[in-house]
């Protein structure tokens, strides 16, 4: 039987490539998404623990254990004074930070960044990728940024400082310029996403109120172990009673506890990576099988030959599984091959574009993915040769050699799946809307595939009938062969749940993961709203007010469509000192983007952050008084959440208690229609002409924080929809296999039509009608499907952190039915086109 | 009777004054090409006439199912010329042989051939629904009666019995008043029952409304239906019989070879 199944392989290679291609597709993509799983993973950690990996101790303050208070710079100078005596230790690095406002190139107004000290000798840990290290006054080197060079030049505000060094103190603010000595490599630079980060030698840095201690970093003297220093650092630290609060670690073990914190902050994030994991296994293993079903089917007659002339039942089995085995290894070997160059494509691709937010570096190619994929694609392809190596061989020989059209239609089995497909469906609704109502991602998933898995086995049943019912409604718009078209596509229930299924799998996914996308920017645009009034907001750095000829300066500029003046004061609110913003209730409503929660206050009413309900004993709707030198006034308490800065009360209020409230914040709202390019321009246009006016002024507003989340949206729905085209191909591959299987059953039919009078183009019109009744029935099931898998899908994701505001691409929905219908539609093409050449002779003489 | 030559068809014989349905004039089939050509007709010359009975016989290999695929427009042929009536079938393009035979010729299929999709009364009308013309009812129902099949029109064709489903095939080739209904072996698949009604059914669709059938059989019991008998052999027409009889039709099978 071996002989006889490679003899077969090697006289059928043509008939397998659709098998083989599907299986090298979908082990490919089950392996690039798990090495790209793996890589972005080592990527961020590898970066992460960077700073501490070569460091042979470290003494910190840890966030996640400590309990005690954390020691201010001066005591931590003085344990590092401490340290530095040991006498195992060769040197001792104090990690010191300072935030800053800075004026990078190209820009004239500021953005946020971070000054670090940098450590000496072992303890540099940063990587130089161009010019050279700070050594003088007045030197930094960057992380790689936009308009960063060697030898360019940053304007730095400094914080005012004061003796507690939290820099909240009161003073002048100073303005320095520093000149980029050097530009490091991007992982350097990790720990700062968001905004810029620069390193300064640790006099420098100290110099411009770098007081912030991160940890102190000491390196071992020569002969003297890790753990040895480890343990000489924490005798010498036992009795100080700054330091009972601090943890002392070695460099492996600090970053190791760093990755173990990243992880549990981002369980989420892992559980996406592996649900996506799991889905790429589900969708794999689905495709690979309805391929191979078809292929075999084809053969069904050659099966029957062969127990007609003496082969065994079991023999006839074995043989069918040695052939996919072999199949299945040589393509799982293909796959794993594609799935790692396809990764490698996608890091490289990803790591030259700029900003990029899919961390990636090279390809982290572990044992685990390959495994993975070689055991996906050889199991799932001798399970889906079994079912049909065992139909055939359980058909008595000289039965499977009757013409197959004349073959009844077997029913037997759809009573099981129907009622099995019914006993998975509840469960599987009532689990996947628990998740999503409790926001468990896991739960929801599992959900998701269990009613997946019941749509499935009901599309047996449900596919012809819908077929069926679209049939009736548009047959007669297809005339005749359209008739003949909607009976023939409910006529074997099994051949067309087939190639709906493979449609649908390919349609639902997509459809999910465009709907889940728009979904998250809709729930994420909310969430951004409520946290800043509106889309630029200036202000000044240092405090000061701002003059008002800036709101006309920024009426003028392009893509602003309103501004607002906000005027301040500093007030008394039932006794306590408080900033309060006057808002416009007439102008807000131009200038804010949403208002959900009524923060807009109205005249004799404050809104104010729902801290202020602790921290001011105010109750909602109850009085509030504020009072400016000698005035009172007594508002209503509004109590409008937590994203709130402070309070607002309204212009006149403020007028009331203060008269010469000076200009505090402009506001500003762009035109809704901005790419993220146009949206940068604008806001370098505000930040360039607010600092023509106002040299001090800052930038924030949610114009920023949009344009990166939209560009994190879109460049990961591109991956994604990158990788799941590759799951549409193959469901395609699928339809065209079906439809060929589909002609070369009914051979004879086509004969016969043709002899009574069809004309080739009826026929062909007939198949092609045919294909796209199913495939139009597929598309709009998975449609539906997607839809409400992407709604549920972010809202177990992201429920937990705000309002999940349902959005459906209408376009885009209505674009990926007409994509599969027409690929439906294509795929018949070549199928009926062999249908149209059989001469009626040749078919009916064909018994 | 007694055995005549075959007559070239152009060369009409005023003593039987009926017209020819359908004519082959030198037609030659080769299948292949080079050493490996078969050829399946050598130069066959032959007409039926208008309502009549026309079987045509031979053993397996004479080229009768070539002759009636060539004569229905179903193959081409290698040389020389079909007729159906007044209308040269050879040399048409496919479209236009595919309007003939759905508006001028019925099939009647050894395999039966209906549609496994459509219902009895849906295969019946299948022909005319594909020319898009509509059935006269009084000619639909009298077919109807004749089948015989009362309750069953709404039945699909895997719920009827052989000779039911043939019956089906044969209202289907009736229905639309083809000028010719080609029969290939419309018993082979039946029991002798069966088989008789069947026959039966094509000779009274003969006597009683005119129809011409032309019907490919290597049966003698089924050839004694016919009113002529036609013999092939090696690809040539051998000789024929009219008025046959079982035992005429043997006898001139036994001779056949001589």
């Amino acid at each position: 039987m071996l002989s006889l199944s490679l003899a077969q392989l090697r006289t059928q290679a043509h008939r397998l490539v659709a098998t083989v291609l599907a299986i090298v597709i979908a082990v490919g993509f089950v392996v690039a998404t798990l090495v790209l799983n793996d890589t972005s993973r080592n990527t961020v950690f590898g970066a992460l623990s960077s700073q501490f990996v070569n460091t042979d101790a470290v003494v910190a303050y840890d966030w996640q254990t400590s309990t005690g208070e954390m020691p201010d710079a001066d005591a931590m100078t003085g344990i590092s004074q401490e340290i530095e005596k040991l006498p195992g230790v060769a040197g001792v690095a104090l990690d010191l930070s300072a935030y800053v406002n800075a004026r990078l190139p190209g820009s004239q107004g500021y953005r946020y960044a971070q000054v670090q000290s940098l450590g000496d000798g072992e303890l540099r840990w940063q990587k130089l990728k161009s010019g050279t290290w700070p050594d003088g006054p007045n030197q930094v080197v960057a992380a790689p940024g936009r308009n960063l060079e060697v030898g360019s030049t940053v304007e730095l505000q400094l914080q005012p400082t004061d003796d507690d060094g939290s820099g909240n103190g009161q003073g002048d603010t100073k303005t320095v310029t520093a000149t980029i000595t050097g530009i490091t490599d991007r992982s350097s630079g990790i720990t700062s996403i968001g905004s810029q980060q620069f390193w300064a030698t640790t006099p420098q840095a100290t110099a411009w109120g770098a007081q912030e201690v991160d940890a102190i970093r000491v390196e071992a003297a020569p002969g003297v172990g890790s753990d040895q220093l480890t343990q000489q650092i924490r005798d010498a630290l036992r009795d100080d009673r700054a330091a009972q609060a601090l943890s002392v670690r070695t460099g492996q073990e600090q970053s190791e506890s760093i990755a173990n914190d990243l992880t549990s902050d981002n369980a989420e994030l892992a559980t996406v990576l592996l649900v996506f994991g799991a889905i790429a296994v589900f969708v794999c293993a689905l495709v690979i099988a309805n391929t191979f079903a078809v292929l075999l089917a084809q053969r069904v007659r050659e099966l029957a030959l062969l127990r007609a002339i003496g082969a065994g039942g079991k023999q006839l089995r074995r043989g069918v599984l040695v052939e996919s085995f072999v199949i299945g290894v040589i393509a799982s070997l293909l796959g794993v091959v594609a799935g790692i160059g396809l990764a490698a494509a996608v890091s490289a691709i990803g790591s030259s574009y700029e900003n990029s937010p899919v961390p990636l570096a090279g390809v982290t190619v572990k044992l685990m993915p390959v495994l993975i994929g070689m055991a996906v694609g050889i199991v799932v392809t001798m399970i889906a040769a079994f079912t049909p190596a065992r139909k055939a061989t359980k058909v008595a020989p000289l039965a499977a050699m009757r013409p197959m059209d004349m073959a009844p239609i077997t029913t037997r089995g759809g009573l099981f799946r129907r009622i099995s497909g019914v006993l998975l469906a509840v469960p599987g609704i009532a689990i996947a809307w628990y998740g999503g109502k409790e926001s468990d991602l896991l739960l929801a998933t599992a959900g998701g595939m269990i009613t997946f898995l019941a749509v499935l086995l009901l599309a047996r049943w449900l596919v012809p009938l819908a077929v069926a019912l679209v049939g009736r409604v548009v047959g007669p718009l297809g005339q005749v062969p359209g008739k003949l078209a909607a009976l023939n596509a409910t006529r074997n229930p099994q051949r067309t749940a087939a190639t709906a299924t493979a449609l649908i799998i390919g349609v639902t996914l997509t459809t999910t993961m465009v709907v889940g996308a728009a979904t998250t920017r809709a729930s994420a645009s909310a969430a951004i709203d409520d946290n800043y009034p509106t889309d630029v907001i200036v202000s000044d750095g240092g405090g000061q007010d701002l003059p008002a000829v800036l709101i006309g300066t920024l009426s003028g500029v392009r893509d602003v469509t309103s501004t607002m003046g906000v005027p301040g004061s500093t007030v008394k609110i039932n006794g306590e000192e408080s900033s309060v913003l006057g808002i416009d209730p007439a102008r807000a409503g131009k200038v804010l983007r949403a208002d959900e929660n009524g923060r807009v206050p109205a005249n004799g009413t404050i809104s104010l952050p729902t801290w202020y309900e602790d921290g001011y004993g105010i109750k909602e709707g109850g009085p509030v008084e504020i009072s400016a030198g000698r005035r009172t006034l007594t508002l209503k308490a509004h109590l409008v959440g937590s994203a709130m800065d402070g309070p607002w009360i309204s212009t006149p209020d403020l007028a009331k208690l203060d008269a010469t409230a000076g200009l505090q914040q402009v506001w500003a709202r762009l035109a809704d229609d901005l790419d993220n390019d146009e949206r940068g321009e604008a806001l370098d246009a505000v930040s360039n002409a607010a600092a023509d006016v106002a040299p001090d002024s800052v930038l924030s507003g949610s114009a920023d924080e949009r344009a990166s989340f939209d560009q994190l949206i879109d460049i990961l729905l591109l991956i994604v929809l990158g990788l799941l085209a590759v799951a549409v191909v193959i469901a395609i591959i699928g339809v065209g296999n079906t439809m060929a299987l589909s002609v070369l059953e009914r051979r004879r039919e086509s004969g016969v039509l043709r002899a009574l009078g069809l004309t080739r183009a009826q026929l062909r019109w007939m198949l092609l009608w045919e294909a796209m009744l199913i495939a139009g029935v597929a598309a709009a099931i998975g449609v539906v499907l997607g839809s409400v898998y992407g709604v549920l899908a972010v809202r177990a994701a992201l429920g937990n952190s705000g309002g999940v505001h349902m959005a459906v691409p209408v376009m885009q929905v209505l674009a990926i039915l007409l994509v599969a219908t027409v690929a439906g539609a294509l795929a018949s093409v070549l199928p009926s086109r062999r249908a149209a050449r059989i001469s009626p002779v040749a078919a009916i003489a064909a018994a | 009777m007694s055995w005549t030559a075959a007559q070239p068809a152009s060369q009409t014989q005023p003593v039987r004054p009926r017209e020819s349905a359908v004519r082959a004039q030198g037609v030659r089939k080769v299948y292949g090409r080079g050493e490996s050509a078969v050829p399946a007709l050598r130069g066959v010359d032959v007409s039926f006439d208008k309502g009549a009975f026309t079987a045509i016989m031979g053993p397996s290999g004479s080229g009768k199912s070539t002759l009636m695929h060539v004569l229905a427009g179903l193959d081409s042929v290698s040389a020389g010329q079909v007729w159906l009536g007044d209308t040269e079938l050879t040399g048409m393009n496919d479209t236009k042989l595919t309007r003939v035979r759905r508006d001028r010729i019925g099939f009647v299929f050894q395999a039966f051939n209906l549609i496994p999709a459509l219902n009895a009364q849906a295969n019946i009308e299948l022909p005319m629904t594909l020319a898009r013309r509509k059935p006269d009812p009084q000619w639909y129902d009298s077919i109807v009666d004749r089948l015989g099949l009362g309750q069953r029109m709404t039945h699909r064709p895997s719920e009827l019995s052989g000779g039911q489903q043939q019956r089906v095939a044969i209202a289907r080739a009736l229905l639309p008043r083809p000028d010719v209904i080609f029969a290939d072996e419309p018993t082979g698949n039946l029991d002798s029952t069966a088989g008789a009604e069947v026959l039966s059914m094509l000779r009274s669709s003969v006597r009683e409304t005119g129809q011409t059938v032309v019907m490919v059989t290597h049966d003698p019991v089924a050839a004694s239906y016919a009113d002529r008998v036609v013999m092939l052999a090696d690809g040539s027409i051998a000789g024929e019989l009219v008025a046959p009889t079982t035992d005429s039709v043997l006898d001139a099978l036994r001779h056949l070879g001589d």
